[in-house]
């Protein structure tokens, strides 16, 4: 059958038609992928600074959590401390000065008591704010206090080896988080790991120095415990406040273990 | 009946089977698998299938009353029905909670609905091709593909590979619509008139249908091959 004139006409009319919504829609197409990807990236942006604010931010308060701690620390043992020594040896002198009767040595007995009793949990909270021995002698003398302590709780055996000096670790302030990782660390397991034995490694290889923490506990699901966790963000904001890398291996069943790297 | 069906076979138009088939065999193997919204587009395919076959049988048993001509244009309107509802409600279940259309979702397939009846019933009778009908079923769809392009707010924090295949879907959902308009709108004019020009036109809706159902089959096999739907 031959067109006629106008059945060509609408045909022609139709391709056209046709050719120009195709393009039409591919033109649509590319603009809104163009456009949506653009947006994306954009989103994307925003979220990442929000996540490098957050982390600016937990940072931020840990150290100013750390300066804190030292100023408590330093005022309980210095300012509190020494005061309560010097008050006890003023009530020594008076005890000595005083007639005895025996209410009153009654009542020297409970106020020595209770001072010597106050001295020593003001040390002690005074040295968990800050060891002294992380102050004075360093991480090494530091991690091995507090291994000690670990151990005679007698909950799980701890081993703690290491390769390298004081000096390695460079900055007072690597040192302390380094210590408050191991601390945090150690917590979790007594807490929540029901583990046999800790094992701590400080090595030197080359220029790069590594904390290896291990367990032989639970472990735990990772995913869902970066969803909720703020403990191991904060190990994070630590490592990341030194200039380390923090990688964390666990799994329900197969124990827990974190290196911290540097150098 | 075998020769008839060989000859179906062997048209041109049968391209379009290479992918719908494996799609609705997919559709109903992995069926409890897929999302509410990709239930709506397997029951699309079976109901394309059935139209399909439908229309290549229906010329051997149906006769229009008015010219004695072999058709299966009343499988055109049942057709056109269908696509009035579930492209809505295909839509309406990705589209984002706020979406004018999602909104007015029922409104719009009960209105489409109605406007496809009246116009089968007072307009362009069942023997007719419903070019008015069909060409409005387009439009919205079209409408609806095009919103959900745009829809540049779609869900940031969703499953990345879920939206992928969607987008993929509907980019050949506006590429179909928007290519095959002009076929429909001009159904009336070029049928029975210049059957090459006709059969040109069809050939083209069969090619763009064609690649319509191979996209939708690559984001069902996409759907299924993912780890966690």
């Amino acid at each position: 059958m031959q067109p006629d004139n106008q059945t060509s006409d609408v045909v022609l009319l139709a391709g056209i038609g046709i050719l120009i919504m195709t393009m039409l829609a591919l033109a649509v197409l590319v603009y809104s992928n163009r456009a949506q990807r653009r947006l994306l990236q954009q989103q994307m942006n925003t979220q990442a600074l929000e996540l490098q604010h957050q982390q600016e931010l937990v940072q931020r308060n840990l150290l100013t959590q750390e300066e804190e701690r030292q100023r408590i620390a330093g005022h309980l043992h210095d300012d509190i401390g020494s005061k309560l020594g010097v008050l006890h040896l003023t009530f020594h002198r008076l005890n000595r000065a005083t007639q005895h009767t025996e209410e009153l040595d009654m009542m020297a007995t409970e106020i020595n008591d209770l001072i010597t009793h106050t001295l020593k949990r003001v040390r002690a909270i005074s040295h968990e704010l800050l060891p002294p021995t992380l102050e004075d002698f360093g991480l090494i003398e530091a991690i091995k206090e507090l291994s000690e302590q670990i151990r005679k709780t007698g909950a799980v055996a701890i081993q703690f080896t290491y390769n390298l000096e004081r000096v390695d670790l460079g900055a007072a302030i690597t040192e302390l988080h380094l210590f408050r990782i191991v601390q945090e660390l150690c917590n979790n397991t007594l807490k929540y790991a029901r583990a046999n034995l800790i094992t701590i490694e400080l090595m030197k290889e080359g220029d790069q120095i590594y904390l290896k923490y291990q367990d032989d506990g639970a472990g735990f699901d990772m995913e869902s415990i970066q969803r909720n966790g703020l403990g191991i963000k904060n190990l994070e904001s630590r490592a990341k406040i030194i200039g380390a890398q923090l990688n964390i291996k666990t799994a329900p069943g197969a124990g827990f273990e974190a290196m911290v790297s540097w150098g | 009946m075998w020769e008839d069906i060989w000859y179906e076979i062997n048209k041109f138009s049968a391209i379009i089977f290479i992918f719908l088939v494996p799609s609705c065999i997919l559709g109903g193997l992995f069926w409890r698998r897929f999302p509410p919204a990709i239930k709506v587009l397997v029951v699309f395919l079976w109901f394309d299938l059935f139209i399909e076959i439908g229309s290549r049988l229906m010329p051997y048993w149906v006769i229009d009353p008015t010219n004695k001509r072999r058709t299966n244009l009343p499988l055109v309107h049942i057709q056109t029905l269908g696509q009035i509802i579930l492209w809505p409600l295909f839509y309406g279940k990705i589209m984002q909670a706020g979406s004018i259309y999602r909104k007015y979702n029922q409104w719009l397939i009960g209105a489409g609905v109605l406007l496809v009846m009246l116009n089968t019933l007072f307009l362009q009778g069942i023997y007719t091709f419903n070019s008015y009908a069909i060409t409005l079923v387009q439009v919205v769809v079209i409408m609806l593909a095009l919103d959900y392009a745009f829809n540049f707010a779609t869900e940031f924090n969703a499953d990345k590979s879920f939206i992928k295949v969607l987008k993929r879907i509907n980019a050949a959902v506006l590429l179909y619509y928007c290519g095959s308009l002009f076929i429909f709108m001009f159904s009336n004019y070029s049928t029975h008139t210049w059957e090459n020009g006709y059969e040109l036109l069809w050939d083209i809706n069969v090619f763009l249908n064609f690649i319509f159902y191979l996209v939708v089959f690559l984001g069902l096999c996409n759907l299924i091959t993912k780890p966690r739907m």
